[in-house]
């Protein structure tokens, strides 16, 4: 039984490692084609073949054996790349080159087809045969000319070929160059940043705002519940009518009434002039001063 | 006999050989030139105590970038390996930048603007001076990614200046560098005779409410919700922002009290000194004296100018929606330029030389950190739209 188990976990293993190997070819993409190499890299056999490079984006090595390239749309099956060699092994980030020269007895990554330089189609199909991963329409190109990515996954006419390499795919006018012609005095883009900036900036007001009203409004709510105030007067506070504040206006005018601010006596201050001698300091006497205690009654 | 001729030639082939790797045999007139600047900010930073902390490593790396030498010695800030180029990666890279912003953030407290979160509006408004730079430089014929790294010194901000310079224009960064943390020393100079020129008499002598007693709640609330804020609006100002906040977070939390102190103590004095060697450094006579610096300087100046200009005028514009008693003093207004915290001592020292008992101090604080955030955020807008 034990056995059984183990081996059922075993076959679930291989079926799941085989489900994981199938989804990693998914994700594997078409990341650069030369079909006119006229002065780019040669192949293992010295002549300069048109080549396609595929990239594996994925954190672990995925075996492209097995699956499909073609340049026929209507034939997904056109080439298979044979299973069971290590060159087809694509390790994380990298990237592997396959030989379009049309002699497919050259090895395993070379197709049975040529890229025709007058434009035309490529695929990429998994090991079924069916699903497609990736395909490209792609232009007549000049000799050394490549169809690269760019970062945004979109294909361009490149001649920095870079075969086995990132693509460097560099774009006419930079972004500051398309922005000085579009906005040849800035007003534009100071406007556009002021604008940014006080919005941030308010946004990080109004918050703040907020949070301090909310603040205020909580602390007082505690400081009335441990001073024993009702929370109702605390927070109606202000909202008073006018007659409490007439009342208390009136009370307090009856109250300063009854306070004098000039007097009807004379108030004489005599100034007396006490002047320091040796003889009559305590500090100089030669006994301490006797304290006076009280009586109890 | 000729054993002793053929010595002494060979000797004096020897010493004149070693004459000509010397830095005396191979100066020029630009390296004496840069040395004497170098001088002159080691004289500014120890007699006058103008940003000591900036002006000395300036200084000195101005000498140390100046010692002429041979290309085949590969000991120069630009010969690929030396140390002097290892240690330039990182302001090459932008590296320090965002580590001085960490340290800041865990030095900086943002009370009086949480107490008064109007004056970040003022902190907004003083950036002005960094779009005039930057409208100026083209009129001038600057391509647009050299005027948005001219720009950026109307922010005030020495990290900020050089992470937008190394992006944006990489060979400017060091006359960007200089001018920014130059003006930042000048700015006792610079901004009294701006503030007076927009200000009256009556409005010099306002006088503030005093700012309310801040809660720790608040003051852990405000790096986290100004990071989420600010970085989903600007994610390109990023690497600034999330240090900034990061560090006052750091600070606020209450938890992390050594991890605050390593990061406003040994990490910005160790990338202070860094920064501040290899950009003087940088500055090597055949790279620095040129026409582009001198307008770099010129349109330096006139961004801080504009800059304090445009943080007086707002305080008074905003004055006018202000009730009686709520009103804010103008002379706060160049604070929002971020060169903490002299901008604020600017504010408390012009302000009292009219009314003695009126301290400023506290709320220009205020927008000087405002300035701060503005600045990163403007860079930010910038390094979006030119890279």
């Amino acid at each position: 039984m034990k056995k059984i188990k183990k081996g059922l976990f075993l076959l679930t293993l291989t079926l799941l490692s085989f489900v994981s190997y199938a989804q990693n070819t998914f994700d594997l993409r078409l990341n650069e084609l030369l079909p006119n190499n006229t002065g780019n890299i040669v192949d293992d056999y010295g002549a300069h073949s048109s080549w396609i490079e595929i990239y594996n984006p994925t954190y672990g090595t995925v075996n492209i054996g097995g699956c499909y390239v073609t340049d026929d749309i209507n034939n997904p099956k056109k080439y298979r790349i044979p299973q069971g060699d290590v060159s087809t092994n694509i390790p994380p980030h990298q990237y592997l080159l396959i030989w379009a020269d049309g002699i497919d007895y050259h090895g395993p990554l070379y197709t049975n087809f040529k890229l025709s330089a007058d434009g035309g189609y490529l695929a990429l199909y998994s090991n079924d045969g069916k699903t497609l991963i990736e395909q490209v329409k792609y232009p007549p190109l000049a000799a050394n000319v490549s169809y690269a990515k760019n970062d945004n996954e979109e294909w361009k006419e490149s001649d920095t070929i870079t075969p086995r390499l990132q693509n460097k795919l560099y774009e006419l006018e930079s972004a500051a160059e398309k922005l000085g012609k579009r906005d040849p005095f800035g007003a534009v883009i100071s406007v556009t940043a002021m604008t940014v900036v006080f919005s941030v900036l308010i946004l990080l007001f109004l918050c703040f705002k907020q949070l301090a009203k909310f603040h205020i409004k909580t602390s007082r709510k505690k400081a009335a519940e441990a001073q024993g105030i009702d929370i109702d007067l605390v927070e109606h506070a202000g909202e008073e009518t006018g007659d409490i504040y007439a009342a208390i206006a009136l009370a307090l005018k009856l109250y300063q009434d009854d306070i004098h601010d000039i007097e009807d006596m004379v108030i004489t201050i005599e100034r007396e002039d006490k002047i320091y001698s040796p003889w009559n300091s305590k500090i100089q006497s030669l006994r301490q001063t006797p304290e006076i205690r009280k009586r109890n009654k | 006999m000729e054993q002793g001729t053929g010595f002494f030639s060979f000797l004096f082939e020897n010493l004149s050989n070693f004459w000509s790797y010397t830095g005396i045999a191979t100066a020029t007139a630009g390296h004496l030139v840069m040395i004497i600047f170098g001088l002159a900010f080691i004289y500014m930073a120890v007699k006058k105590n103008w940003e000591p902390m900036l002006l000395l490593p300036i200084g000195f790396g101005i000498l140390v970038g100046n010692i002429p030498h041979l290309a085949s010695l590969k000991i120069g800030i630009y010969e690929e390996g030396s140390v002097l180029n290892i240690l330039y990666h990182g302001v090459k890279n932008g590296w320090y930048p965002p580590l001085i912003f960490l340290g800041i953030g865990a030095m900086t407290d943002f009370s009086t603007l949480i107490s008064n979160p109007k004056l970040l509006l003022i902190g907004a408004a003083a950036q002005l001076g960094i779009f005039a730079a930057y409208t100026t430089a083209l009129a001038v014929g600057f391509d647009p990614n050299q005027a948005g790294a001219i720009g950026i010194i109307g922010g005030a901000d020495g990290p900020t200046a050089i992470f937008l310079s190394s992006r944006l224009a990489p060979d400017m960064m060091g006359a960007i560098a200089i001018a920014a943390y130059s003006y930042m020393a000048l700015v006792p100079v610079i901004q009294p005779p701006v503030m007076k020129l927009f200000t009256n008499h009556k409005e010099r002598l306002i006088r503030m409410k005093p700012p309310r007693v801040v809660s720790s709640n608040e003051k852990i609330l405000f790096p986290i919700v100004g990071f989420l804020l600010t970085a989903f609006i600007v994610p390109s100002g990023l690497p600034l922002l999330g240090m900034l906040f990061f560090g006052n977070l750091l600070k606020e939390s209450g938890v992390t009290r050594r991890l605050a102190e390593t990061a406003r103590g040994p990490i910005i004095d160790i990338c202070t000194i860094l920064i501040g060697l290899t950009v003087g450094a940088s500055t090597q006579a055949t790279n620095f004296l040129n026409w582009h610096s001198l307008g770099i300087f010129g349109l330096g100046a006139a961004s801080f100018v504009v800059a304090t200009m445009g943080g007086v005028l707002f305080v008074k514009f905003f004055n006018l929606f202000l009730k009686e008693g709520n009103k804010m003093n103008p002379l706060i207004g160049n604070a929002g330029v971020s060169a903490v915290p002299d901008s604020a001592r600017v504010s408390q020292e012009v302000g009292r030389h009219y009314d003695p008992t009126n301290h400023l101090l506290m709320h220009a604080m205020g927008p000087n950190v405002a300035g701060v955030i503005g600045s990163a955020v403007a860079a930010g807008v910038l390094l979006g739209f030119l890279s």
